[in-house]
């Protein structure tokens, strides 16, 4: 029997799953070695964070009002961004991170109001616009907050340009990235960041990223 | 499942009383707050999740991520524990570390070599009491002091509503449901009265070989599930011989529902598989619905269309999924969409109805695009002059015509005799049952088809592997689109019942569907088939295609499977 269940309820087959787990994981890592050199990994309380390059895939996503939106537009042309992936009949890992989404709107000061937040669906086939807008309305998303379904190559194409693609929907990873105007990298936080861990750490990396810039200059 | 309706000689769990109210009561309050997160009071519970993020119970209920059987999930890297009673108020023990002894275990149970009292591990957390239990939902600290994960909300609930609750998960999924015994599990499939000998024959023959291959695997299971790895023994364990039933309903539609509830009580099953119905499949859906009883990819093109329901589980909407893939395809070209009239032409009483329904709420959120309907009698053709009529008053920029073979021959008729540039046509492959002979050459630019099958140019060795299978087991092709239906279904219906290992619960069974990953092994006619919580219709695309030139002409692609 070649075809696969994801396992619900979680007993015997757990340590396997996080066998699996481990093992993307490292797969993963691998193909950032070239990364190694500015990669730095730390464990927060319930997240890990790392700064992390990205390449921007040369593709175009659609919006809730169905139009075709090119993804490095999307993501504002090297502007401040905090992005993460969802789908909206998942039940456990996405509600959080859009409820936090939700709550980092009201979070950001005047002076963010430049940060834009963008959910990107891993579910394409499920996820149409329609779908997606009343997810929106449902997490009250603002002006500054866009989400994007697509063709499901390109879903997958987007989702391994930022190494959050895990094979399958069932098996994705609380992810949320983070990159402010200055130097382009990314910040990558794995789990479940509050809401208050998200800003701060966008206004810290915004510090670090510009100190670092000012060194160059 | 939860006993609301108490069967003679089960016991509930007894619970701490409330407010002087029932036991049945707490259930239904219980409930209420388990899978809605609303209290008893009508309002939402609270909770904080992420630390710092404060929700409601609506959108973050107990069941989202514990699910209807209270059995957990796994998504990702986030393990979701079973809640249902027995689970929680007894310790947790580390897998594969311990096992009772042998006069302990129950019957059937696999005996195993285990390891003496003092090497084996620790418990994992020791059985929870209704205090611990409010302690883990309050603070998210667990009887063995560890805090859980972010993702576990932290709600706020008083001692009354939490007695409610812990009251519902002691009786959630505590006893098998019927169907089940030792060593059977029992199905049935519903052939109703109008299904043409062919076409019942194409789904029994491959149904039946698949559980006659099944059941020829006692042995080995057993000897699995005995002496295999100790992680495996579980879903070895579950092996139980199929039967399958057969459900002939006659008679009226409005008349199956009797004869539904008659063949249940008689000998109830597990769950329903495949099925095919002359007309709506809306009676067994019901039936299915209200009995809580999965239903397993009937073969049918007029489903119920719901965002909601649970219990069957679809290869796809059928008819009303290609109008909404007609007007997806439309939306999404520029010329005849968005700033365009539209004239949609479909017929009463039929198939055609739903292609309507689908193509009117699918364009709804359009709003720029006005549409223009003709809906012919049950006996009404369609003729060249009404063509004619309704083009003169509306100068639509496209035709959906959701009707038959003969009524598209006129069109192609009318068509011929008129300046084509400016004309679309859009119509149904499955309402032309295939035969798309009416479209003539000449008119073939103009016409587009609904196709909601893989495409000949991708599937042939899908479908050459569906055929050798067939006739090894000397099954003749009938109806090769029925057959690899349940080709499928028979592919993937003993993973799901050993996913279940020996927790033989209906909502399990469903569950391990919504958990499944996408699929596109052993499936001959979509070309891929995505699951996902809720998700219920698991083919979601539709291609649009053209005709090439011939007598025999190609499938030409103008569309993907999935078109935003």
């Amino acid at each position: 029997m070649s075809l696969k269940f994801l396992v619900s309820r979680p007993t015997l087959s757990i340590s396997l799953a996080l066998m699996l787990s481990t093992g993307s994981a490292t797969g993963a890592q691998q193909e950032h070695n070239h990364h190694a050199h500015h990669q730095q990994m730390m464990a927060k309380p319930g997240y890990q964070s790392s700064l992390q390059s990205y390449a921007i895939p040369e593709l175009s996503l659609i919006d809730i009002h169905n139009n075709k939106v090119s993804l490095s537009k999307a993501l504002g042309e090297g502007g401040p961004i905090i992005l993460n992936f969802i789908f909206t009949t998942c039940t456990t890992i996405c509600p959080v991170l859009s409820a936090t989404f939700s709550q980092v709107q009201g979070k950001l000061g005047d002076k963010e109001k430049n940060v834009r937040m963008i959910s990107i669906t891993i579910d394409p086939e499920q996820d149409t616009p329609e779908r997606l807008k009343e997810y929106a309305s449902k997490f009250k998303a603002g002006a500054n907050w866009q989400f994007l379904t697509g063709s499901p190559s390109d879903i997958i194409t987007t989702q391994k340009a930022f190494d959050a693609y895990r094979g399958d929907k069932m098996n994705h990873i609380p992810l949320t990235l983070l990159r402010t105007k200055t130097d382009g990298q990314w910040l990558r936080l794995e789990g479940f960041a509050s809401a208050a861990e998200i800003v701060a750490e966008y206004r810290q990396h915004l510090v670090e990223s510009t100190e670092i810039g000012a060194l160059y200059k | 499942m939860v006993l609301f309706a108490l069967t003679p000689g089960l016991a509930m769990a007894e619970p701490t009383p409330v407010d002087g109210l029932t036991s049945e009561q707490m259930l239904v309050l219980g409930e209420r707050i388990y899978r809605q997160g609303i209290l008893p009071n009508g309002e939402p519970i609270k909770a904080v999740v992420s630390a710092d993020v404060p929700v409601n119970g609506e959108m973050f209920s107990c069941v989202n991520c514990h699910q209807r059987s209270g059995l957990g999930s796994i998504e990702g890297s986030v393990i979701t524990w079973p809640v249902n009673g027995k689970e929680l108020y007894t310790p947790r023990r580390r897998t594969g570390a311990w096992h009772a002894a042998r006069e302990k275990q129950g019957p059937g149970a696999t005996q195993r070599w285990s390891l003496p009292a003092q090497y084996q591990a620790a418990d994992a957390r020791p059985a929870y009491t209704d205090e611990t239990l409010a302690k883990l939902l309050r603070e998210g600290i667990d009887p063995a002091g560890r805090m859980l994960e972010r993702g576990m909300p932290r709600y706020q609930i008083n001692d009354s509503d939490m007695a409610m609750l812990s009251h519902y998960l002691k009786n959630l999924s505590t006893e098998n449901d019927e169907g089940v015994d030792e060593n059977r599990i029992r199905f049935a499939t519903v052939v109703t009265e109008g299904v043409s000998a062919k076409d019942r024959q194409a789904m029994l023959a491959v149904l039946k070989a698949h559980i006659e291959t099944h059941n020829t695997q006692t042995r080995p299971h057993q000897r699995r599930a005995s002496a295999g790895p100790f992680y495996k023994t579980e879903k070895y364990g579950a092996y139980r011989l199929f039967e399958l039933d057969i459900w002939e309903l006659t008679g009226a539609p409005e008349t199956w529902r009797a004869q539904l509830d008659n063949y249940y009580r008689q000998n109830p099953v597990f769950a329903m598989l495949g099925g095919i119905a002359s007309g709506s499949w809306a009676p067994v859906h019901h039936f299915c619905e209200d009995r809580e009883l999965p239903c397993l990819f009937p073969v049918t093109d007029q489903p119920v269309v719901s965002d909601s329901d649970w219990y069957t589980l679809y290869y796809s909407k059928g008819f009303y999924q290609e109008g909404e893939a007609a007007a997806r395809y439309l939306r999404t070209t520029p010329d005849t969409g968005r700033k365009n009239k539209l004239v949609q032409i479909y017929r009463a009483g039929n198939n055609s109805v739903l292609l309507a329904q689908g193509f009117r709420k699918t364009f709804a959120n359009n709003g720029v695009t006005s549409i223009a309907e003709k809906k012919l009698a049950v006996d009404e053709p369609l003729t060249e002059k009404l063509l004619q009529e309704l083009f003169e008053a509306q100068q639509p920029a496209a035709v959906l015509l959701w009707l038959d073979r003969a009524d598209l021959a006129t069109t192609t008729q009318w068509l011929a005799k008129r300046d084509r540039q400016s004309v679309t046509v859009l119509a149904s492959w499955s309402l032309l049952d295939g035969d798309t002979s009416a479209i003539a050459e000449t008119v073939r630019d103009n016409i587009y088809l609904t196709y909601p099958r893989d495409l000949p140019e991708s599937n042939a060795k899908k479908i050459s592997v569906l055929k050798r299978w067939l006739k090894i087991r000397k099954i003749p092709v009938t109806n090769l689109d029925i057959q690899s239906q349940m080709y499928f279904l028979g592919w993937m219906l003993p993973g799901a019942i050993s996913h279940m290992r020996s927790e033989f619960f209906r909502d399990y069974f469903i569950e391990s569907f919504d958990m499944m990953r996408d699929q596109d092994y052993a499936i001959a006619v979509f070309p891929r088939l995505t699951f996902g919580p809720g998700q219920r219709y698991a083919a979601k695309g539709c291609y649009i295609v053209q005709l090439g030139q011939g007598e025999q002409p190609a499938l030409i692609k103008k569309s993907e499977w999935i078109i935003h």
